[in-house]
């Protein structure tokens, strides 16, 4: 749907991986990041939310 | 030494280094199985611990002889092309016949019977991932049957028709499916919806009003333990996805590099990085949604499974995005099928089921326009992948529904409800605990 795809032969191929070499690359580097950011955050909240209920 | 000579000593050695490659990748997989026996134990109530063994060692065990008898035929008589009967006259379903003189030992052919391993591992794998869902109250013999049917029978037909560089869905949609998630995890999920839909919910799962109960397993630490064992397991499972640069197996020379099922190039190194990438991201998913142990295990594994059929190609990045998709979605993908009246003990047709289908639709979504190795083959698009998604949701549930409604009717399908108030266990001739434990009320 996309056409991620880099190359359009196997023939002397390199990186072949989606978006290689393309500004795609940043965005998936920074939906990581994103991705480890949030769960840190809500880790922090549960953890103030039991200590709340615990007095 | 000449040349020829030199090029015959590469090729034996890339042959017999080829042999042990996949024999310790089959041993490696037993720790699927392992770990699902760990997983299901821990997932049932006292009284059924030993049963839920039993019935997955037994599958375990039917698996390799029934494999040897058609499994492995199979494979190769659907493999070149053929939809709904097996070619018997390819080279290779000749070839595999129990009775050929590649079915035991032979100087001549170092690759058949580790290949042949391997794939029964495959088969054990799939009968398993079934295992679980079912576990309390389904009878021996109807598992038995299933587990066989869904083993060496139903995932082996979806691996010939789209895991084999000769299979339709391969040849004709050009569907890619690399790490199985359509052949093993669609199969399986979708055969045990269909069989959980006759089989029936355990003894006091739902009230009158339909809503469900807790019936919690008795062993949470045990349960997570098996299914951080059934990840060691998928590094030989996944690892054995990938044909060893050798004569023997890739039919090609020492120096042409590792290729896929579809004979495409690619390396260890690709399968390592997205391995790891999408099981951190479907553990960090699931404890996002729940900061539940147990979910975010099964989260690793959806997380693999969402990244599965294009582990070749993702980039580390998008195969973390697409294992954290896995890990948020299972809880809510089990729950709104607990509200249709199903009981699926372990989750098995959220995490294989629903994660597979992200799987095969993700590759058509995102890499779509991949040349394939062979010319004549179409590249991968959206629409190959719904093609195959669809034929693996119908080839998984449509067995599954058919047999076990047969195996009701015949009225062996389900343990009654007294036995199973007593405890399946009471089939079991030995006790799983001590006496106090076993006197410990977990209904």
């Amino acid at each position: 749907m996309f056409d991620s795809s880099p190359i359009e032969s196997w023939e002397g191929a390199g990186a072949y991986f989606n978006s290689a070499g393309s500004w795609g690359v940043t965005v998936w580097v920074i939906i990581v990041a994103v991705l480890c950011i949030i769960p840190i955050i809500s880790a922090i909240r549960h953890e103030n939310e039991v200590e709340k209920k615990h007095g | 030494m000449s040349p020829d000579e030199l090029k015959a000593l590469i090729d034996a050695t890339a042959n017999t280094a080829a042999e042990a490659y996949y024999w310790w990748a089959t041993g490696l997989m037993v720790c699927i199985h392992a770990g699902f026996m760990m997983y299901e134990m821990g997932q049932s109530r006292v009284r059924n611990v030993l049963a839920s063994g039993v019935k997955n060692i037994l599958a375990f065990a039917f698996m390799i002889p029934t494999f040897f008898l058609f499994g492995w035929w199979l494979y190769w008589a659907y493999g070149t092309g053929n939809i709904f009967l097996p070619d018997a006259s390819a080279e290779y379903a000749q070839a595999y016949v129990p009775w050929s003189e590649y079915m035991g030992p032979n100087l001549q052919d170092n690759a058949s019977g580790v290949f042949w391993a391997a794939f029964v591992l495959f088969s054990a794998t799939v009968a398993s991932i079934v295992s679980g869902s079912v576990i309390e109250r389904i009878r021996m013999s109807s598992w038995i049957i299933l587990s066989v049917l869904v083993g060496s029978v139903v995932w082996i037909i979806a691996a010939g028709w789209g895991w084999s560089a000769g299979g339709w869905l391969v040849t004709g949609w050009g569907y890619h499916d690399v790490g199985a998630a359509g052949v093993v995890h669609m199969i399986s999920g979708f055969f045990a919806l269909g069989v959980l839909i006759n089989l029936g919910p355990r003894v006091g799962r739902f009230n009158s009003d339909g809503s469900a109960n807790d019936l919690s397993g008795h062993s949470v630490p045990m349960t997570i333990a098996g299914l951080m064992i059934i990840i060691i397991g998928f590094f030989g499972f996944l690892g054995a996805c990938l044909l060893y640069p050798s004569p023997g197996v890739s039919l090609t020379s020492a120096d042409a590099g590792w290729l896929t099922i579809y004979g495409t190039p690619t390396t260890l190194s690709a399968f390592a990085f997205n391995t790891l990438m999408s099981f951190a991201g479907g553990i960090i998913g699931a404890y996002f949604i729940t900061k539940d142990p147990f979910w975010m295990m099964s989260g690793a594994l959806a997380g693999i499974f969402c990244a599965a059929a294009g582990l070749d190609m993702w980039y580390p990045g998008t195969a973390f995005a697409l294992g954290f998709l896995g890990g948020v979605v299972i809880p809510y993908s089990h729950k709104m099928i607990t509200s249709w009246g199903i009981d699926d003990a372990v989750g098995a047709v959220s995490v294989h089921g629903t994660c597979g289908l992200i799987g095969v639709l993700a590759v058509g979504v995102l890499l779509g326009g991949y040349p394939s190795a062979v010319d004549g083959i179409p590249a991968i698009s959206f629409t190959g992948q719904l093609v195959g998604a669809i034929s693996m949701g119908l080839l998984g549930f449509i067995p599954g529904y058919v047999v076990s409604w047969i195996l009701k009717q015949c009225g062996i399908l389900r343990v009654s409800d007294a036995v199973q108030q007593a405890g399946v266990d009471s089939e079991v001739p030995v006790s799983a605990y001590p006496e106090a434990l076993q006197s410990r009320d977990y209904s």
